[in-house]
């Protein structure tokens, strides 16, 4: 499939030039400068490390990690369930037909769970839960932040982090891969409805044939490869996710208008953030 | 009404030529205050002066631009992070709503503190919960969330949050904006009570006259950035300073006791 790119056209590289540049002018265009733009993405590292650092906490946490992780899961697994069938549908569909004009449809099983395993399942999974979970995540440290809740927690001396970061985007990355398996399960059934009712594979051929491309191990990982993969990813979008959207939150200044502000900015950079690192990540995993 | 012992020399709060601008805006322009142990100083001056701005440097939660502020005998530009934490844990703070952790109930918002900070067990918690919950008058109130009570209500568990350490020092920023004026009565009487048995030191912002000739020992008129006037309660209502007659207006010429 990547063959068609092979030779890259000679105006493809300076396009990308281009779009990137034009990408970043209208980031610093529409921030309030480099320097604010420095300063959000310092902060959200910073916050990271702070979460990284109260791990020991969590022992401590549990019951805070199990109420988010219910809400997380609970409040949006109808969203991965519709998401992830339909996903599955149009996979099959698409490269179904392609398939098909060389009489290779048998091989869509393969195709379909390999992609959902490793690229679509977290990465739909992380968009739904940044969209869903991480605005209200960053609504609700937002109207914490308006209303001099988190001012009064800082004037009692207690750990803001651990007590509100840390159990949140803990919670986040257990529940992305979570949810990235329950995405993938019902993506295949979903790309197997089209197999046999539009392409004319047999539904247990389909079956067989994606969970043996499943079975391949990897080295030195106890799942398979694919799977291990996606988890890995999913386990890093969601923690990305929860920092983003609790750091957004957090600085949130100026009443309701400012709480809106903070949540829109929280899932446009987490969506920025899960594709970015989908690709370093993918680089990680396969090169 | 209180023994010599609780009204010692020692200021615990002692501001001197503390400058803040904001911007181009400049909030105070060396700002002199000083509150002795035990006593409470009320600080009055018209919206948006920097009565707030005043408050939150007492706390550490801003910094000055110029001039110092020593808190229980310490400076707070040299006491570092730990020592700012440390000298926290001395005082209590009262946001203008409560400031309550939406999330959790009032007992958890209660307890907060004392689990998160001083490490207590539930066995230990629960008492001092009860007793702050008797202290501000809301009883049987644990169960339910900030969202589920009034106002006047919230003001009161922010003040026991605020009490429920044990602070030496309480920093009230207008504990009766809002308040219809029999709530507000109630909460000056709560923080009367507070003072007197509890013997705290005490800072409260306000500019209701009758709440701070209820609870104010002295009283701090902000204008233009600095102590305009600063006398103890019955000299400051007397005072001919015209700035702080045209900000009382000419009903408070005449002061009126509003003792219970
Ligand atoms: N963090 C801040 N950043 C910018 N301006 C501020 C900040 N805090 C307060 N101000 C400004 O300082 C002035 C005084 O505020 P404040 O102390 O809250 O007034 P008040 O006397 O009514 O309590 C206001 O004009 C306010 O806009
Ligand atoms: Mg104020």
């Amino acid at each position: 499939m990547f063959a068609l790119l092979d030779p890259v056209p000679s105006w493809w590289p300076p396009l990308l030039g281009l779009l990137f540049a034009g990408g970043v002018a209208h980031l610093l265009w529409t921030s309030a400068g480099p320097r604010a733009l420095l300063e959000e993405a310092g902060g959200r590292v910073a916050l990271a490390v702070a979460v990284a650092a109260r791990l020991p906490h969590l022992a401590r946490r549990r019951s805070w990690v199990a109420r988010q992780t219910y809400g997380a899961a609970v409040g949006n697994l109808h969203v991965i369930l519709l998401v992830g069938v339909f996903i599955g549908m149009i996979f099959a569909l698409q490269t179904g037909i392609e398939l098909a004009r060389f009489g290779q449809q048998d091989q869509i099983g393969p195709l379909v769970a390999a992609g959902l395993a490793r690229e679509m399942g977290p990465f739909i999974t992380a968009l739904v839960l940044a969209s869903t979970y991480g605005s209200a995540l960053a609504a609700e440290m937002g109207t914490m932040a308006v209303s001099d809740e988190l001012t009064a927690l800082e004037v009692m001396s207690i750990d803001r982090v651990s007590l509100l970061v840390l159990p949140r985007v803990v919670a986040l990355a257990i529940v992305c891969p979570a949810m990235t398996v329950i995405c993938d399960t019902i993506g295949i059934i979903g790309g197997g409805f089209v197999a046999s009712a539009q392409l004319g594979v047999g539904w247990d051929l389909y079956i067989d044939t994606s969970l043996s491309a499943l079975a391949g191990l990897g080295e030195g990982v106890p799942l398979p490869k694919d799977v291990f993969g996606g988890l890995f990813k999913a386990f890093w979008f969601g923690a990305t996710v929860g920092v983003i959207s609790c750091a957004s939150g957090i600085a949130a200044r100026g009443g309701a208008l400012g709480v809106g502000r903070a949540t829109s900015r929280a899932v446009r950079d987490a969506t920025i953030a899960v594709i970015v690192a989908n690709y370093f990540l993918t680089w990680l995993l396969y090169r | 009404m209180r023994t010599p012992s609780e009204t010692g020399d020692e200021p615990v709060v002692r501001m001197r030529g503390v400058h803040k601008a904001f911007g181009s805006k400049q909030i105070l322009r060396g700002l002199d205050l000083e509150v002795r142990s035990g006593r409470t100083l009320a600080i009055m001056g018209g919206s948006g002066t920097g009565k707030s701005v005043a408050l939150r440097h007492v706390i550490g939660l801003m910094e000055p631009d110029a001039g110092s502020i020593e808190v229980f005998g310490q400076d707070l530009a040299t006491v570092g992070p730990a020592g700012l934490a440390r000298l926290r844990e001395r005082m209590g703070y009262v946001f203008q709503e409560g400031a309550l952790v939406g999330w959790m109930n009032i007992h958890d918002n209660l307890a907060l503190p004392l689990r998160e900070r001083e490490g207590l067990s539930e066995a230990e918690v629960r008492p001092r919960v009860e007793e702050a919950m008797e202290r501000v008058h809301v009883e049987g109130a644990g169960a339910k969330f900030p969202s589920e009570i009034s106002g006047g209500m919230k003001k009161r568990v922010g003040v026991a949050r605020a009490l429920i350490t044990r602070p030496e020092l309480v920093l009230y920023d207008e504990p009766n904006a809002g308040l219809d004026p029999e709530i507000s009565r109630s909460i000056n009487d709560l923080i009367r009570e507070v003072s007197d048995t509890l013997g705290v030191t005490a800072l409260v912002v306000e500019h209701r006259v009758e709440c701070i000739e209820r609870v104010a020992d002295e009283v701090l008129f902000l204008h233009e950035g600095r102590a305009h006037v600063h006398a103890p309660t019955a000299e400051f209502f007397a005072s001919q300073d015209p700035r702080l007659r045209a900000f009382l207006g000419p009903s408070s010429t005449a002061p009126s006791i509003t003792s219970s």
